[in-house]
């Protein structure tokens, strides 16, 4: 059985503008400033707990809403027929070294909940499924770099056991300031049509070299 | 008291990142959780953090925050009350 | 594909024993490593009881033979490799074994122990700080120290799910065994305590200050542990091979996110729910037949109220099996959790027990679920519900069943 991306989105930073992000999706292609209030902004959702959250939680949040904007899964499939595989290299280790600094010093030691509660590498999936209600199987891989025949054999293998009918697969990665984001959304299309984009590992790749 | 209040609605927004929420929409005795501001339970943990760091005053458990943080108003009252205890001290 | 996966080794440490003999002796004593007694230099492990395990690194390193000297090994990793050589000893692998066998070793902590170690001194300069001991920080190093101590090659990985993790590595384990991938697994999860962990949880205001009480209306929060279990999973066919008798099986497993809340559960126990019902499913048993369930009861408000109004949903109040947490003996050891509570059960299908909840006394207004709170011996145990649900709502739950 083969499956399409039917949605994608890219997130990097722009190689010429190092204060820019580009964010291409099927449809669009934007540059846009780094700070997380005009990410919020140009997605137009309205969720003020993006603000409280780690960067790397952030970028997938907006990732994910570029990915999802206007489409209703809900209403194609059940909260546990939607599975999500995310991957990246740094886990959470940029959160990680904030929780630190709040237990450095043992003169100014304040450890912060809001912090501690995301030094956990898998975080950034857990606040997708809080979001969008996703509730299947979920998995997330730390690799040093992007590992598209796994992901590829990974949700195929999910999709072949009927254990989810659709899935959000990626590379949510964040360190040193540089978001490195490509989400993509993975459906059982019956019919084929020239637009659309089969999941295999090598269309994982192109993606990611966007 | 008042310049508290308005010090701690200040000290609030800035905490627990709030978003498009400015010092005089928040009112003295609305309640933050739940149907106010939306607060959570991490929040009242950074609140707690917060007495700590920038009053000196430790609050003793989640339970009793609850309390303490009902309202931006108790929690001035709450201060001033344990700020006067400790000049007593 | 639908051959059985069975547990054929078991080995453990914990504050209540250093092997499956000591846990043994424990349990039939009802004994808690719960105390204010600490190894871990740390203000917090001094004024908040902890179940740590009494002994240094030092001591640890001697009681495992074949460790270099010039090496650095965290705690996380020493704790997993003793309790890994005592189930792989317990199964009677012989070297070619494990050769062939697969490793999927889990840590919430990793190597933070020595990691932090390392920061404090590269802090005062860039050029300070022993770099073996940054090394050993990143969750991947205890699974490759245990693996190069039991000559595992075919197959090594690590999981890191918070609280569930030891949980999720014997599920891992088990579909590598049902994919024909691995016939024989060495799975289960080690956590050593750190100033990182406790100050975390501290700072969610989870940790009791005095001996956690599971289940109960006045319970306080948790009591951090640390410890490591492990199993010897694996085919029909291998034991066969072997010569060997199972202790036990695994028999189904679930995983389901809970989608709630960074670190709460939520109120109607969703996840909990979707685990346990799956574990039941992938099993082909019935609730009714569960004989016993080992509840994750970490002695918060947030995980026992959710915990068992999830129960209640499977099982209505009149047909709940005898529940209790093991919680208030072991503490909660996070990631090592799910591994030190599934060697648990096969101790009690092995000897018909069923574990006290110590310092329960009064039930839960919301839910009024009544644990076990004595040891009770005689029971004819054949199915055990094992539960281990993690931050960030990673809920898991095991069948773990007699042979």
């Amino acid at each position: 059985m083969t499956y399409s991306i039917t949605r994608f989105c890219r997130i990097r930073r722009d190689s010429v503008q190092a204060d820019s992000v580009r964010i291409k999706t099927n449809t669009t292609e934007d540059l846009q400033k780094v700070e997380f209030s005009e990410l919020y902004k140009h997605v137009s959702m309205e969720y003020p707990k993006y603000f409280k959250m780690d960067a790397v939680s952030k970028y997938g949040i907006i990732a994910a809403e570029h990915l999802l904007r206007g489409i209703d899964l809900k209403a194609k499939y059940t909260e546990t027929e939607i599975g999500i595989v995310l991957s990246n290299a740094s886990g959470s280790l940029d959160t990680d070294a904030e929780f630190q600094k709040t237990i450095q010093n043992k003169v100014n030691f304040f450890p912060s909940p809001a912090i501690f509660v995301y030094t956990l590498s898998n975080i950034v999936m857990g606040e997708i499924c809080i979001k969008h209600k996703i509730k299947g199987e979920n998995m997330f891989f730390l690799s040093e770099t992007i590992q598209s025949e796994l992901l590829e054999g990974f949700v195929s293998d999910l999709f072949n056991k009927n254990s989810i009918r659709c899935a959000v697969v990626g590379w949510v990665e964040y360190s040193f300031g540089k978001p490195d984001v490509l989400l993509l959304l993975v459906e059982n299309t019956e019919q084929k049509n020239i637009n659309q984009i089969e999941f295999t590992s090598n269309q994982i790749e192109s993606l990611y070299e966007l | 008291m008042n310049q508290l209040i308005t010090e701690l609605k200040k000290e609030i927004i800035y905490q627990l990142n709030l978003q498009d929420i400015t010092p005089e929409s928040i009112k003295d005795d609305a309640p933050l959780f739940g149907e106010g501001l939306g607060l959570d339970s991490i929040d009242v943990l950074e609140l707690i953090v917060l007495l700590q760091k920038k009053y000196g005053i430790k609050v003793n458990g989640a339970e009793e925050g609850k309390t303490v943080f009902f309202s931006v108003k108790s929690m001035a009252e709450y201060i001033t009350a344990k700020q006067q205890q400790q000049q007593q001290q | 594909m639908s051959s059985r996966v069975l547990i054929t080794g078991i080995g453990s440490v914990s504050s209540i024993g250093l092997s499956i003999q000591e846990l043994t002796d424990s349990i039939v004593t009802s004994s808690s490593g719960v105390s204010r007694k600490t190894r871990l230099d740390s203000i917090l492990a001094r004024t908040l009881p902890t179940a740590q395990i009494q002994l240094s690194d030092e001591e640890l390193k001697k009681r495992i033979p074949g460790l270099s000297s010039k090496q650095v090994y965290s705690r996380t990793a020493l704790l997993g490799m003793l309790a890994a050589s005592e189930a792989i000893a317990n199964a009677g692998l012989a070297p070619s074994d494990c050769n062939a066998a697969g490793l999927v070793n889990s840590t919430s902590a990793g190597g933070m122990d020595k990691g932090e170690i390392f920061y404090a001194d590269y802090l005062t300069s860039a050029n300070k700080g022993n770099l073996k001991f940054a090394q050993t920080h990143d969750c991947g190093d205890a699974a490759e120290q245990i693996a190069a101590l039991l000559h595992i090659e075919q197959y090594i990985t690590t999981i890191s799910t918070a609280c569930s993790s030891a949980a999720n590595a014997m599920i891992h384990a088990a579909r590598l065994i049902k994919a024909g991938i691995c016939d024989i697994v060495i799975a289960g999860g080690s956590d050593a305590i750190c100033k990182f962990t406790i100050n975390g949880f501290n700072s969610l205001m989870i940790l009791s200050d005095e001996d956690c009480k599971p289940f109960d209306k006045n319970r306080k929060g948790l009591n951090l542990g640390e410890a490591a279990g492990y199993f010897v999973l694996e085919s029909e066919a291998s034991v066969k091979r072997r010569g060997v008798k199972p202790l036990a099986v695994l028999s189904g497993y679930g995983n389901a996110c809970d989608a709630y809340h960074q670190t709460a559960s939520s109120p109607n126990g969703e996840g909990a729910y979707l685990a346990m019902m799956q574990a039941i499913r992938t099993s082909g048993f019935e609730p009714a037949e569960i004989d016993y369930i080992n509840a994750h009861g970490t002695g918060t408000q947030n995980n026992d109220l959710s915990e068992s109004v999830a129960l209640l949903r499977i099982f209505t109040e009149s047909n709940l099996p005898p529940v209790s947490s093991t919680k208030a003996m072991t503490g909660h050891t996070l990631a090592a959790a799910g591994g030190i509570e599934a060697v648990l059960s096969v101790l009690a299908i092995q000897n018909g027990w069923i574990f006290p909840n110590k310092n329960f006394s009064e039930a839960i207004e919301e839910t009024g679920i009544i644990p076990v709170t004595e040891l009770q011996t005689n029971k004819s145990i054949k199915h055990i519900l094992s539960n281990s649900f993690g931050f960030g709502g990673n809920n898991s739950s095991l069948l773990i069943s007699a042979c």
